[in-house]
């Protein structure tokens, strides 16, 4: 059974990349969301089994959204997706439950990489 | 060389000089401070050797001479452990002045000819490279990173049924942010047992990169099982594990020793570029453009809202607003922290200071610094260069007491002066701290009353700290003598002027006999702030969110509740205190007030006040600007207390920035204001 990914990012250009990336390589893209709200809304109703949650949104930007998510689900699996320079961002992530970070732009090796380690553990 | 060309050459030059003839400062400082050092020494050669080539091939030759033979005086040292010498010290101090001297000559196109004559420092190094030393040469033991046999043997006893296992890492997959990755790792291995030492040693507040580290782990799980955690986020051939034993017989310290040596290189060569301060600041400068143009655009996003529903292009609009809201908001921030400057750059500049103070006043001092990393606005830094250099001047000249006196009062002879910084919420403390004789009230007291500063009334009513406060009052001393340091009266008033108008604060406090310590409080930052937007009588007023606790609105039915009478003053209770009510229009003399709106609960230092104003409009961040050049004496506007300053709102027009600690100040003088 392919693996349900939630992909969370407020560029449209991020989401059809990592959307193509992830479904070339086998995984099925349950969602996606382009801010935190929508995040939280649809972890609640398709239950993922990794999102990917970039960090820089208007709204609800993703560390609040992670927050929430791993309030509802202790269990979530929250992959941060940062540009970079925001340590202190991917800090304060870790801290509250992320479980890994991927630094933008990324290599298709290394997201898949991520995720499947993710998923292992 | 094409003139411009070459004046960018020269700027460059300058620009190094400076920081290479601060590095050369602090090295002769600190052998003279603490002998002889091998890596000073070769921090002093590199910088001498380097001002050297850059001065020669700007044809600089006095400059030139003179760091060569320095540069020969130093080689002397490494080759010949053991022989520095007090008149070395003093030699190469000769020369650093003499290097500054040449280097502002250099700044004001003075001609080479023109430089003082130099011949006889040249010598003097002459004279000491041609001394014979014994050319014994000390064993260069390089020692090795290992835990000391102490450390080992505690972490035998706690190891018992734990497992001790050193951990290293090398990130091979990871090429950006690798520290990032090393908090990851050492956050998901804390929740497995206790961490006993990481290297770098503060792993977690490391940034950038970090290719190699270690930690060391004392846990109850197998090392099989902590593996299998770590490959949860880096591959088998990104680490090593190795158990205590193997610390024990070094096998590991090889290792660790590789680490430290690579680490230490990477972290030489950090990556930076040099910018043009004035490039920043122009920068800025657009930044706070484009910050009152955002606001001006949520401003027309709002009539959109209202008035276009049916507009698709419109809604488009509406829809990119807000990311360019946040856009700039994001760059806001990054411009402020490429503005950030650790206070250690100015603190750097103090020991010679100091050395210098005490060589004239005859006192032995000891500078200490703390948090030298604190970062301040580059603006605001600069500002406060000249008020620390007067404080410790004072602590070192009036608070310091000669040695003698210590050693009577049963202290250490040798002073220490401390200069701290930290951050405290929105601020950064600068804090002058000495050991020495402390103030005594009474002498304040006594010069206030000679001076007609106070009355003997006000002086009764007056706490402590107040008293402390009386000594930056215009034309205050207490200095018994007149001399170049400090004492002719026009010290801390200035010292004080100029923190304000930093919009920060000055706090001193003081022990007799046991000594003072004054604390600066700064803003974070200038610029830009967010604040409050208010309205009275048509106007619009910004007041800075720092200075704000609450805002209550005020109408028929709770008008008698909040606001009340006492001694034909109007006061607000609130959280029960008692504080002052000032009535904005009343304040500003626009007229009559009113009955209904809101009281702006503000203050500073725990002096609180409520002020009345017809309405709230919201918050909204504003971009500061100074009416230095229309507010004061003697300008355009007069005086007018309770303003720092104006900002531009979203629809373009005007509106003055509130300065509460004025408000207060002014409410204060006239003989109202209630303390806590």
């Amino acid at each position: 059974m392919s693996a349900k990914v939630l992909v969370v990012d407020d560029a449209s250009f991020m989401r059809l990349n990592l959307k193509n990336i992830l479904e070339s390589e086998g995984f099925e893209i349950i969602g996606e969301g382009t801010n935190g709200q929508e995040a939280i809304k649809l972890y609640q109703a398709e239950r993922p089994d990794v999102v990917t949650m970039d960090i820089t949104m208007p709204e609800m930007d993703g560390l609040a959204a992670m927050e929430k998510i791993i309030e509802m689900d202790p269990q979530a699996k929250i992959i941060m997706v940062s540009a970079m320079g925001q340590e202190t961002y991917i800090k304060k992530a870790i801290l509250k439950g992320a479980k890994n970070f991927i630094v933008k732009p990324f290599k298709k090796e290394k997201i898949v990489e991520t995720l499947n380690k993710v998923l292992a553990s | 060389m094409e003139k411009i060309d070459f004046e960018k050459f020269k700027k460059l030059f300058l620009q190094e000089a400076d920081e290479q003839l601060e590095v050369m400062e602090k090295a002769v400082m600190e052998l003279e401070e603490n002998g002889e050092n091998r890596k000073v020494i070769d921090e002093f050669f590199r910088m001498a050797h380097s001002l050297k080539g850059s001065a020669g091939s700007m044809g600089y030759s006095a400059i030139a001479d003179l760091t060569h033979q320095m540069e020969n005086v130093l080689d002397k040292l490494r080759n010949n452990p053991g022989s520095l010498n007090d008149d070395i010290t003093d030699l190469l101090f000769i020369s650093i002045d003499t290097l500054k001297h040449l280097r502002e000559n250099v700044e004001k196109d003075i001609p080479e000819e023109e430089n003082p004559d130099i011949q006889h420092i040249l010598e003097r190094f002459q004279d000491f490279i041609s001394i014979e030393t014994d050319g014994k040469k000390k064993a260069n033991v390089e020692k090795k990173i290992q835990l000391t046999s102490q450390e080992l043997k505690n972490l035998k006893e706690k190891a018992g049924e734990n497992n001790v296992l050193l951990l290293c890492f090398e990130l091979i997959q990871q090429q950006e942010m690798q520290s990032m990755m090393a908090f990851l790792v050492l956050n998901n291995l804390k929740d497995e047992g206790e961490i006993v030492k990481t290297f770098p040693h503060h792993l977690e507040e490391v940034e950038g990169d970090l290719p190699y580290f270690s930690i060391l782990i004392c846990t109850e799980k197998k090392e099989e099982d902590l593996v299998k955690l770590v490959e949860q986020t880096l591959d088998r051939e990104e680490f090593k594990v190795f158990p205590l034993e193997d610390i024990e017989q070094g096998k590991a310290s090889d290792y660790f020793q590789e680490i430290k040596e690579n680490f230490s290189r990477r972290d030489e060569s950090r990556d930076s570029i040099r910018v043009d301060i004035e490039k920043v600041d122009q920068l800025m400068k657009l930044v706070g453009e484009l910050v009152i143009d955002k606001e001006r655009l949520l401003e027309i996003s709002k009539n959109i809202k209202a008035n276009s529903r049916e507009n698709s292009e419109a809604q488009a609009l509406l829809q990119t607003i807000p990311h360019v809201d946040f856009i700039a908001t994001e760059l806001h921030e990054s411009v402020m922290d490429i503005r950030m400057y650790p206070v250690g750059s100015i603190f750097k500049r103090f020991p010679r200071l100091v050395r210098d103070i005490s060589k004239q006043t005859g006192k032995d001092i000891h500078l200490e610094f703390s948090g030298e990393d604190t970062e301040l606005d580059r603006t605001i830094l600069q500002e406060v260069f000249d008020p620390l250099v007067h404080l410790l001047r004072n602590a070192i000249d009036h608070g310091i007491e000669a040695p003698s006196q210590r050693e009577k009062s049963g202290k250490p002879s040798r002073g220490t002066v401390a200069l701290n910084a930290w951050q405290e919420e929105n601020n950064i403390v600068i804090e002058v701290k000495d050991d020495g004789a402390g103030i005594d009230p009474e002498k304040i007291k006594t010069r206030a009353l000679e001076k007609g500063l106070v009355t003997e009334a006000q002086l009764e009513e007056m706490d402590q700290e107040s008293i402390l406060e009386l000594i930056m009052e215009p034309g205050f001393s207490t200095s018994e003598t007149v001399n170049d340091l400090s004492g002719r009266g026009v010290g801390m008033d200035v010292v004080r002027t100029n923190i304000e108008k930093l919009d920060g604060e000055v706090e001193i406090s003081s022990e007799k006999g046991n000594g003072t310590s004054i604390k600066i409080v700064l803003p974070l930052t200038l610029a830009i702030v967010q604040a409050l937007m208010v309205r009275e009588k048509g106007n619009d007023y910004a007041i800075p969110l720092s200075a704000i606790f609450e805002t209550i609105a005020v109408n028929g039915q709770n008008y008698k509740e909040v606001i009340k009478t006492v001694k034909n003053r109007e006061v607000v209770v609130w959280r029960d205190q008692v504080i002052p009510l000032i009535r904005l229009s009343e304040f500003f003399l626009l007229g009559d007030s009113h009955q209904e709106g809101f009281l702006i609960i503000g203050g500073v230092k725990g002096r609180m006040m409520a002020i009345m104003v017809e309405a709230v409009i919201g918050e909204q961040e504003i971009v500061i600007k100074s009416l230095g050049d229309f507010l004061g004496k003697d300008k355009l506007f007069g005086e007018i207390p309770g303003i720092s300053g104006a900002t531009i709102k979203g629809n373009g027009e005007v509106a003055l920035i509130l300065d509460i600690q004025g408000i207060l100040k002014s409410f204060k003088k006239g003989g109202e204001a209630i303390e806590r």
